[in-house]
């Protein structure tokens, strides 16, 4: 072995967070706790219509009777639900700013450091910004461009306004209140998101992206994001979120339900940064994510990317409910686990129509201390004639310290159903290394290029320019962690 | 948590006959019971929402009142066990009736000096000097088994034990022929309870091969827990055959737990062809470097046939070795669960762990549900696991009537291949022979087979 | 160029090489030759920091002490290994880790990095050279290539690099006669009064493409015989036992 232990992998562990700050803002905000006069308060706030006000306590109700879910692959200090306050707004809320001079300069300076082109490099490049600051909106761009596409395009709380027949006709149909546990508690109060239509035959002229951002203390976010694409139509929904240095676990229980009809596609991509604890695993965001989609239509398609590098604990499985016929589902994931992070995620693929399928990529990467674990379901029910699943689990673990868990569910209940697993488990190997050196390539560029080659399979399915963006937060992540 | 009826009864019954039962003199086996039954009085019988019961229910067990076999039970006269034990072979013979040793029907005669074998009940009831090694095993395992009990069955072993067979094969001993376990379940078996418990011991470098059968000379609904523990002693090579082929009206549940230390190697087959509903648990720990293991199994399921194999595999040291192959064919209504872990210890480096599951549907009520796991802690390692379940390849089917084969034929030869797969890995002669005629004659009796014709 | 002095190497209380001296001066092409398991490799991967075991010895490169060097450095100095068997690394572009490497000598070296269009212009004439396909480019490093394809491969990376020294690993073996004249085309086309070269092998063939200045022949650990390229065609003539009879103390 070379002196500078150009193979000892296991040293590539730490990191410095670079997205860490906290935003001074004044914020109004509820004290901590939560019963039913905290719900209600919430949804006079936000002038809801009695419907949401209803479905909130339901959920609530439901909620209370609920324990929380303890099989998942991870262990975190239990969250007390009283000392969350529910409810966050910049000041400036009442007069929510039109464009982006209106914006608080200091939310801008955020967004720059966090270096996202909220400007007009993002407009040129063609990307409609929603960007979500605490708990409500507070810019939405290119609204025009969309509308006159008829594409509906907003934060979930405009849409209340809007488009209520809208909300109350999709909200809860994919993910219902009583979901599990923190569907349940999103349910109730969800503070607000986005909110997309495509109506029939409407190919969505541009990539739809929210970077979401927590950032007051103490604030759980509870982001809750429709999707519907109606008969033929299409849209790319890029999600990208980062958060700031802090100390206090932080709780982050969205839902995300999406809805294709016939032939219509939903790609849903996602990068998930947020902050991940120190070395120590103090601090970072807990991460308990429902995300589901539902091909209700003939050939509809339905196609979640994510790639997970950040957050202290992540629990989530987006899923595809495959209920028309011909419909698809595909799920393409990169998970990293450093120090002592934990990640409990996969998917769901729920076979119900005939000629289904779905394609199910995992990768997993452990460094340091942390704990990767890969959980998926695939069912074929009795009526899916014909059902396809293919799914591949990778592991690759650096150093001794981390851990790569694999826990496939496969139910078949129909005879014509094709379903293939496969998981393997690896590391980067010495001569793998040494070749790269060999060719100049430093320490640190070698594993950053191994690593990115291994989860080539997922970059590919996402937007050219998130694909990059991924490639350097991996290779952020693996960073200052050689020798 | 809410304890069945049945497990109510079973508790009862229990403390009602442990009086009875052998060693009940014996304070320190009488107190083992009492633990264990304490035990699954608290527990009861596993529920679907214990993560290794998702998949099975076991409401079908729980409609009978099941009724602990009494040694009184246990009548060899008119048992022709030529008739039963494993044709054209040459073995040390252990028969059992409905859970109980019959030395008549037994032979274990010219064992080597260094070799013992005997009965649980009889180790219990009349320890001596020269046996007293086999009654600290027993004694060890049976508390072990009390203490650690993963599920009600478990603690019911314990709780009832009363017989089995307790081997001890001594440093260096090869057993120069195999050693045959039968398990007979009689003509009135019916709701009757078989609670058998065996410990094998494999002293350093001893070498032999255990054939364990299940057989019914009824189609009755008994109901058979059966435990095996194997402990294997450095450089100790033991090949286990285990084939179950009960009533399918019967129920059981049955286990196989082993401790491997440095260089020892065991290899498991488990067919599972009878029983109403079937539970059997491979459960290996590799405690020593360059330990091997492999266990193969394939399951036939038909009619409404339940089929649970559940297997884990601890490696806990490192350079150990495993690899695990199942695979399993479902017609009727039968169903089959697979759950298949692999563990690997922190520490334990170059582990190669290697599985595999393959499911294989024939009709359009049949079901199979998998659960590979890998649960992994060091980086130096090489596992994979790979699952798969559908039908025959159309493709293959279409290819042998092309050649003239009617479809029957080509259905069936593809059906006896995938099968094969696991079959012919079986060195042992006379045990290839028996699965072989088993499961082409299982195979041939599912009615998707028949109707293909 | 490269200087070796009395370099012994010891893996697992085995000698492997056992007091080399070997001195490459700018311009030369220099052939050690020996049969399997003589320590050829092993002397590949000493040089090019694979290996850092050594018991006894000193390695400069243009008055450097390489063993102070890391791989990637000894690489940026110049330091080619075109590998005996090159691994495979599943996802990553053979275009990504060739532009990146040489990207990273450019930095090295203070030169601005290429951009996407001229490294592909310089790529694909390069490749016309070694009758390499443009599909090439986009495939993972060396993973689904046959035996060819990767000395190919190696070669392709060797002409982009532009090394001082270049290791040529039994780059012949597993060439047929067409593979090995492109081959040999290309590590001619980078040969001027600046560049060296090593040439490992066990066939005296390549020898023919590639022409020798200095013959070296390595047995168990040690060179036992040093002559110009005349020597290649006497060891074909011969074999290896020839000069194990003739050079008694190589034996032990």
């Amino acid at each position: 072995m070379n002196q500078s232990t150009a193979t000892d992998i296991s040293g590539f562990v730490n990191r410095e967070y670079k997205e860490g700050f906290v935003t001074d803002i004044e914020s109004e905000t509820f004290p901590p706790g939560l019963d039913e006069d905290v719900i209600i308060a919430l949804s006079a706030k936000k002038n809801e219509p009695e419907f949401m006000r209803d479905w909130r306590l339901k959920a609530y109700a439901r909620w209370k009777k609920m324990t929380e879910p303890v099989w998942a692959h991870v262990n975190y200090t239990p969250i007390d639900y009283q000392s969350i306050s529910y409810y966050s707004a910049p000041k400036s809320d009442a007069d929510r700013p039109k464009s982006l001079d209106e914006v608080d300069p200091k939310l801008l300076e955020t967004y720059e450091k966090l270096g996202i082109p909220l400007s007009e490099q993002k407009m040129l490049a063609g990307v409609a910004v929603d960007a979500v600051f605490d708990s409500v909106s507070v810019a939405t761009t290119f609204k025009k461009t969309l509308a006159d596409a008829g594409v509906i395009f907003c934060s979930f709380s405009e849409a209340v306004q809007e488009h209520p027949e809208l909300v109350q006709k999709y909200l809860g149909s994919v993910v219902p209140s009583g979901d599990n546990y923190f569907a349940a508690l999103n349910s109730a109060v969800f503070s607000d998101g986005s909110f997309v239509y495509v109506p029939k035959g409407v190919r969505c002229p541009m990539e739809l992206s929210t970077y979401f951002r927590i950032n007051a203390m103490n604030t759980g976010q509870f982001e809750r994001t429709l999707i519907v694409a109606e008969e033929g139509s299409y849209v790319s929904y890029l999600e990208g979120c980062t958060a700031p240095m802090r100390d206090e676990n932080q709780l982050h229980a969205a839902v995300v339900e999406l809805i294709a009809f016939k032939d219509a596609e939903i790609k849903y991509s996602t990068v998930q940064n947020w902050y991940p604890g120190d070395e120590e695993g103090r601090g970072g965001i807990y991460n308990f994510v429902t995300k589901r989609g539902a091909c209700r239509g003939e050939n509809a398609k339905i196609s979640w990317t994510q790639v997970e590098t950040g957050s202290a604990i992540t629990w989530k499985y987006p899923s595809v409910m495959l209920e028309a016929d011909n419909s698809i589902g595909e799920f393409y994931s990169v998970a990293l686990t450093n120090n002592c992070q934990q990640a409990d995620t996969g998917t769901k693929m729920v076979h119900i129509g005939q000629n289904t399928s779905s394609t199910i990529i995992s990768k997993g990467v452990s460094a340091g201390r942390g704990q990767n674990s890969y959980r998926g379901l695939v069912r074929i029910l009795k009526g899916a004639e014909n059902a396809r699943n293919y799914s591949q689990c990778d592991s690759l673990l650096m150093g001794d310290r981390c851990g790569a868990h694999t826990f496939p569910y496969i139910e078949v209940k129909n005879p014509t159903a094709k379903v293939e697993h496969e998981a393997t488990t690896s590391r980067i190997s010495e001569d793998q290394m040494f070749y790269c050196r060999q060719r100049g390539l430093s320490e640190e560029d070698s594993v950053s290029m191994i690593v990115n080659g291994f989860c080539k399979e997922v970059f590919k399915e996402l937007p050219m320019e998130f694909a990059v963006e991924a490639q350097k937060l991996l290779g952020i992540s693996l960073e200052g962690a050689v020798g | 948590m809410k304890v069945s009826p049945l497990a109510n009864y079973l508790t009862e019954q229990g403390n009602r006959v442990a009086h009875a039962l052998p060693g009940s003199s014996i304070d320190s086996v009488a107190q083992i019971r009492k633990n264990a039954l304490a035990r699954f009085a608290l527990t009861g019988l596993p529920r679907m929402t214990d993560e290794q019961w998702r998949y099975t229910n076991i409401r079908s067990l729980e409609k009978h009142q099941f009724e602990l076999s009494q040694s009184s039970d246990c009548k060899p006269d008119g048992v022709n066990i030529s008739e039963w034990r494993l044709p054209k072979a040459d073995t040390y013979l252990a028969v059992f009736l409905d859970g109980w040793f019959c030395s008549e029907l037994s032979n274990l005669e010219n064992l080597p000096d260094t070799a013992n074998i005997c009965s649980l009940a009889e180790i219990l009831e009349f320890p001596t000097n020269a046996n007293t090694q086999s009654f600290e095993l027993a004694l060890q395992e049976l508390r072990s088994m009390s203490a650690n009990a993963e599920h009600g069955f478990t603690a019911l072993g314990a709780g009832f034990a009363a017989d089995g067979l307790v081997v001890q094969v001594g440093s260096d001993v090869t057993l120069d022929k195999p050693l045959e376990v039968l398990f007979l379940s009689q003509r009135d078996a019916d709701t009757r309870f078989c609670n058998v418990n065996n410990f094998v011991y494999a002293g350093k470098g001893a070498n032999f091969q255990l054939i364990e059968r299940y057989l019914s000379l009824g189609d009755t609904n008994h109901l058979t827990n059966s435990s095996f523990t194997f402990n294997l002693e450095a450089d100790a090579q033991v090949d286990h055959y285990r084939i179950q082929n009960e009533s399918e009206c019967a129920f059981h549940i049955g286990s196989a737990k082993t401790r491997q230390k440095d260089s020892s190697r065991y290899r498991i087959f488990s067919i599972s062809l009878g029983a109403l509903l079937n539970r059997h648990e491979v459960i290996q720990s590799l405690d020593g470097e360059n330990s091997h293991c492999e266990l193969k199994g394939l399951y036939i399921g038909r009619g409404n046939q339940h089929i649970d194999n559940y297997t884990t595999i601890a490696h806990e040291c490192a350079d150990a070795t495993s690899d695990e192959f199942y695979k399993g064919v479902l017609d009727d209504r039968a169903r089959s669960v697979f759950h298949g872990r692999i563990k690997v210890a922190p520490g334990a480096q170059h582990t190669d762990a290697q599985q595999q599951n393959r499911n294989l549907l024939l009709s359009r009520n049949a079901e199979a549900d998998t659960k590979p796991q890998l649960e992994i802690y060091a980086d130096d390692v090489k596992c994979s696991h790979g699952a798969t379940i559908g039908q025959l390849d159309e493709n293959a089917v279409f290819y042998l009537r092309s050649r003239g084969l009617t479809e029957e034929q080509a259905r069936t030869m593809l059906t006896d291949a995938f099968a094969a797969e696991i079959v012919n890995d079986i060195e042992l002669e006379p045990v290839l022979t028996e699965v072989s005629n088993l499961v082409q004659k299982k195979l041939s009796s599912g009615n998707s087979i028949k109707e293909a014709a | 160029m490269l200087s070796i002095n009395d370099l012994c190497v010891q893996i697992e209380d085995k000698k492997i090489l056992d007091g080399i001296n070997l001195d490459v001066a700018a311009g030369e092409v220099h052939a050690v030759m020996g049969p399997n398991g003589s320590g050829k490799s092993t002397l590949a991967n000493v040089i090019t920091g694979k290996l850092d075991n050594l018991t006894q010895g000193r390695i400069t490169f243009n008055g450097m002490d390489l063993l102070d060097l890391d791989p990637e450095e000894r690489a940026r100095e110049g330091i080619f290994l075109a590998f005996q068997h090159p691994i495979e690394i599943p996802g990553v572009n053979n275009i990504y880790l060739i532009k990146a490497a040489v990207n990273a000598l450019r930095r090295h070296r203070g030169e601005s990095e290429l951009d996407a269009i001229d490294f592909l212009a310089i790529v694909r004439e390069k490749m016309k050279l070694l009758q390499i396909n443009e599909s090439f480019l986009y495939r993972s490093v060396n993973e689904g290539f046959s035996g060819g394809e990767k000395k190919r491969n190696e070669i392709l990376q060797m002409m982009m690099l532009e090394p001082k020294l270049t290791v040529l690993d039994e780059t012949d073996s597993g060439l047929d006669i067409d593979a090995l004249k492109i081959v040999s085309r290309g590590v001619n086309s980078l040969a001027d009064a600046g560049r060296s070269t090593v040439i490992i092998t066990h066939f005296p063939r390549i020898l023919e493409y590639i022409v020798p200045d200095h013959v070296h022949v390595l047995i168990g650990g040690r060179i036992v015989r040093s002559g110009g390229k005349d020597l290649a065609h006497e060891l074909e003539k011969y074999g290896y036992t020839w000069v194990i009879e003739d050079t008694p103390a190589a034996v032990a």
